[in-house]
């Protein structure tokens, strides 16, 4: 199962990533209706994206009441048929990193869906704050750089 | 054998240290054949084996020295060379 | 609502009858002018007749993002903000950055222009159709970091973007400025002063609504390519990693390095106050971008020792270690770090604020300004204290010589009499920024024809010196040799002068940073005009594009030349022009009048403009379709 990473202490707040999302799926520049939105904290110089994670078991699925928002099992992603969406707001509710949001025109849930596996906002980000793999990779990553703290040996570097 | 002060300004462990040392050149050297000599000698880690020329100011006694000029500029005994990695700003 | 990037809109506000209203703008003239900067200009000229206060309620100011601000492009996030300067009387459009310009955008705005003046001070709120006009009583008097948080506290909303003046504006300090999205600042010539006379304490927006270009997926795509070539350019990567103040060590050993009031060109220990230092010792603490930007130049810095409390804010930038650092004798990061929250936080254009303390400085040392006058300051130059303590005093016009140097340094040097006037660096009322026009004769020119004074960001042509492969090819294209890049060199500086004039004014239009056009190389006007192309969903070529530039600098001429400015304004400071450089391979190279008068003799030949006067000829303002809007003022 792949999974998006953030590193917030990379983000530079230039919302290349909106851009990117909006145009994929709505086909125009609309930040408001981008999956991925950047929280500032303007005091102190700090830019937080804020984007669906691919939980292999979507909170926002299961709370769906009409099975709108459900997960595709072929890439694996959340997707939305905005159709049988009632625009009941659980999803936003359950989503446990606030990813999940509500289109305002259409009265529908706003869902990541990971562009089918190849996320844009991912490929616009110069700075690298944005990373898509598999999590077993981020997994090896990160016991890399934890066992590197304990090495003094040249030879690891 | 002439002998050279270099300046480097930014490949040290801070990008904002000055590192300077004598080195020794060949008669009728150029500073092309200088910066090739520091390379080769650096360290595979150190950043001026490493970076690529076009990042590079090169001044000599204080004037900045163009690229394609480096090869036909050429060093006496007692100038110093600076070289600095390459910043812009407005 | 999702409109079409090429269907613009003016918001009109008239802060005397409350009224708004919406215009729609004519697409001939968005492909004659551009957007942004352009349409501010042909505003501006329709609206500003000759001869009105800048600090009164006949002026108009106006907001105008560029025209692809809002959509993908790299580093498009610019807007302009143009209207009659208070510094000088003339012409004044400053280029700020941010988020605000986008957010206008979704809101459903492509320019805000602000009439009249309100009977109390209130602050714009536009939230998408719905403009209001909100009492802003309590908020006067307030620094920009307060006031803004208390505006986007109270509307509710968290992602509200805001642009607003601090205390100086409000005290109409001929250098005021104002901030944008609270990193940005839309400095030099006292636009803060002009919002502040209207009583406007900020305008707030916030847009939900969207853009959408023509041919979307070709735009994307050219966006995409160019933000990444954007990425790769070395300048731009030395822009990410240290900042603008990354340039400070490198300027220094070349001893073009403006300090001590421009009575020098070196300082000792530059590399305290570089971008460098401020990574290598931790005061970096992150690094923070316009809208659409990839090269994220600013910085977010913290203060570590504290002696002047805890400080968290954005920059320093390179003018800022220059101008309130060197040129005030300063080599402190502590003290440049608070020098500038200070600006940031009182709404004061950092390049001013620093060179009218130095002249202060160099005044006082000179006996010119003393004892009472000097308020009882010691102001020798590398005195931290003083200079935080004029900061304040000038932002709130306190004591004699904070209200006098709220003035600028020309009035100032006028009242303190002697010899202060000749090394008050200014021209046209303007201070001047510090780039040494000694020693860098596109510059020169470009300084002195600058319509809003001497100043580097509006023309800039730091191609010149050649220090990148990029840079050489460019002076190359305009010149045929790459020979010519040589900053000391007087041959074919009219040529650099006008196409970077041309590509600025394009750039400025379309929203572009100059840095992405003209200090890294990866936007140009080939690509400006197709990515204009593909948003509108017409053909327009980079000749076009640049022609479109040169009837946009020619516009702001002639708004000039109707206010009375003619040849002999176009000049540079007395000390630039009679002192030579004291040191360094440099040494004993000045911009004298000859020199200058054979620079100019040549760019008003290129421009079609009468060399005796610098006024547009009849015949080029007609080959540039000018002739309705500004015939009046045309020579044969």
């Amino acid at each position: 199962m792949d999974t998006l990473t953030i590193d917030a202490e990379k983000c530079t707040a230039c919302m290349a990533c909106e851009l990117a999302c909006s145009f994929a799926h709505e086909g125009a520049f609309v930040p408001t209706l981008s999956r991925i939105r950047v929280v500032r904290f303007m005091g102190a110089g700090l830019n937080v994206p804020i984007v669906c994670v691919n939980c292999a078991r979507p909170a926002c699925v299961e709370v769906c009441p009409t099975g709108a928002a459900h997960v595709d099992r072929s890439v694996p992603v959340v997707r939305v048929n905005e159709e049988e969406c009632i625009g009941c707001g659980e999803c936003v509710k359950a989503c446990p990193f606030g990813a999940a949001d509500f289109k305002d025109e259409k009265q529908v849930a706003l869902i990541c869906d990971l562009c089918d596996g190849d996320p844009v906002c991912v490929e616009h980000c110069i700075y690298g704050a944005l990373t898509f793999e598999p999590v077993q990779s981020l997994a090896q990553r990160k016991r890399r750089v934890t066992a590197e703290a304990y090495a003094h040996r040249d030879e690891v570097s | 054998m002439p002998q050279v002060t270099v300046r480097f300004f930014g490949f040290g462990s801070k990008a904002s240290g000055f590192d300077t040392r004598t080195e020794t050149i060949g008669q009728g050297s150029s500073l092309r054949q200088l910066w090739e000599t520091l390379r080769c000698s650096a360290d595979h880690s150190d950043l001026l084996a490493r970076i690529d020329e076009r990042q590079v100011f090169f001044l000599r006694n204080g004037e900045l020295v163009r690229h394609e000029k480096i090869q036909e500029t050429p060093l006496e005994e007692g100038d110093t060379v600076t070289l600095m990695v390459l910043a812009i700003g407005g | 609502m999702i409109r079409d990037i090429g269907a613009q809109r003016i918001l009109n506000v008239d802060l005397s009858s409350r009224r708004t209203w919406l215009e729609e703008v004519d697409h001939e003239d968005l492909l004659h002018f551009l957007g942004g900067r352009g349409i501010n200009a042909k505003l501006l000229y329709e609206r500003v007749p000759k001869g009105i206060d800048p600090l009164g309620p006949d002026n108009v100011l106006i907001f105008g993002p560029g025209t692809l601000t809002g959509a993908s492009a790299p580093s498009s996030g610019r807007t302009s903000v143009t209207c009659k300067g208070p510094a000088t009387g003339l012409y004044l459009k400053v280029s700020v950055g941010g988020h605000l310009g986008a957010e206008l955008k979704y809101a459903g705005h492509d320019y805000v222009a602000i009439h009249g003046r309100a009977d109390h001070p209130v602050y714009i709120w536009i939230d998408d159709d719905a403009v209001e006009l909100r009492d802003a009583r309590h908020l006067w008097g307030l620094g920009t970091r307060e006031a803004d948080h208390l505006i986007r506290e109270e509307l509710g909303d968290d992602e509200v973007e805001v642009g607003l003046i601090g205390p100086a504006g409000e005290n109409q300090v001929l250098f005021s400025c104002i901030i944008f999205s609270l990193y940005n600042s839309a400095s030099r010539g006292g636009v803060g002063a002009v919002m502040g006379s209207k009583n406007l304490k900020a305008l707030a927006a916030r847009g939900t609504g969207g853009l959408r270009a023509a041919e979307g997926d070709e735009f994307v795509e050219l966006a995409l390519r160019t933000r990444r070539e954007l990425s790769k350019d070395a300048g731009s990567e030395s822009l990410y990693r240290w900042g603008t103040s990354g340039s400070i060590p490198p300027l220094n050993e070349l001893n073009m390095l403006a300090s001590y009031n421009f009575s020098r060109v070196r300082i000792d220990d530059a590399e305290k106050i570089s971008g460098q230092y401020l990574e290598d010792e931790g005061y970096l603490t992150g690094r923070e971008s316009c809208f659409s930007c990839s090269t994220a130049c600013h910085r977010f810095v913290c203060s570590k020792e504290h002696p002047y409390g805890v400080v968290r804010d954005s920059g320093p930038e390179l003018e800022t270690m220059l101008s309130l650092g060197a040129e005030c004798g300063i080599v402190d990061t502590e003290a440049v770090i608070k020098s500038n929250q200070l600006c940031n936080d009182y709404g004061l254009d950092v390049i001013s604020a620093g060179h009218v303390i130095s002249w202060a400085m160099e005044s006082y040392e000179k006996g010119l300004i003393k004892g009472r006058q000097a308020d009882d300051l010691d102001l020798h130059f590398g005195n931290v204290n003083s200079q935080l303590e004029l900061i304040r005093r000038i932002a709130l016009r306190e004591g004699l010589l904070g209200d006098l140097l709220a003035s600028g340094t020309k009035q100032a040097a006028e009242e303190v009499g002697g010899d202060s006037w000749k090394w008050a660096i200014q021209a046209k009322g303007l201070e001047m920024s510090a780039a040494d026009p000694r020693m860098a004769k596109s510059y020169a020119l470009a300084f002195a024809v600058n319509p809003r004074g001497p100043d580097h960001l509006m023309t800039e042509c730091l191609a010149e010196f050649g220090f990148t492969e990029e840079a050489r090819a460019l002076i190359k294209e305009i010149t045929g040799d790459e020979k010519y890049a040589v900053a000391t060199m007087l041959e074919k500086r009219s040529d650099i002068v006008r196409w970077h004039e041309d590509c600025y004014a394009a750039s400025d239009a379309l929203g572009f940073c100059a840095f992405t056009t003209t200090a890294a190389y990866a936007v140009n006007p080939q690509n400006m005009a197709a990515l204009f192309s593909y948003a509108l969903g017409v053909k327009l070529t980079a000749e076009e594009l640049m022609r479109a530039g040169r009837r946009i600098v020619t516009l702001e001429r002639c708004f000039n030349v109707r206010e009375g400015a003619r040849r002999e304004h176009d000049k540079l400071p007395w000390r630039i022009m009679n002192e030579p450089v004291p040191e360094g391979p440099n040494k004993g190279l000045v911009t004298d009048k000859d020199t200058l008068d054979r620079l100019l003799d040549e760019y008003y030949e290129k421009h079609g403009w009468d060399p005796h006067t610098g006024i547009p000829r009849r015949e080029t303002l007609r080959s540039l379709g000018l002739l309705e809007l500004c015939g009046d003022i045309a020579v044969d």
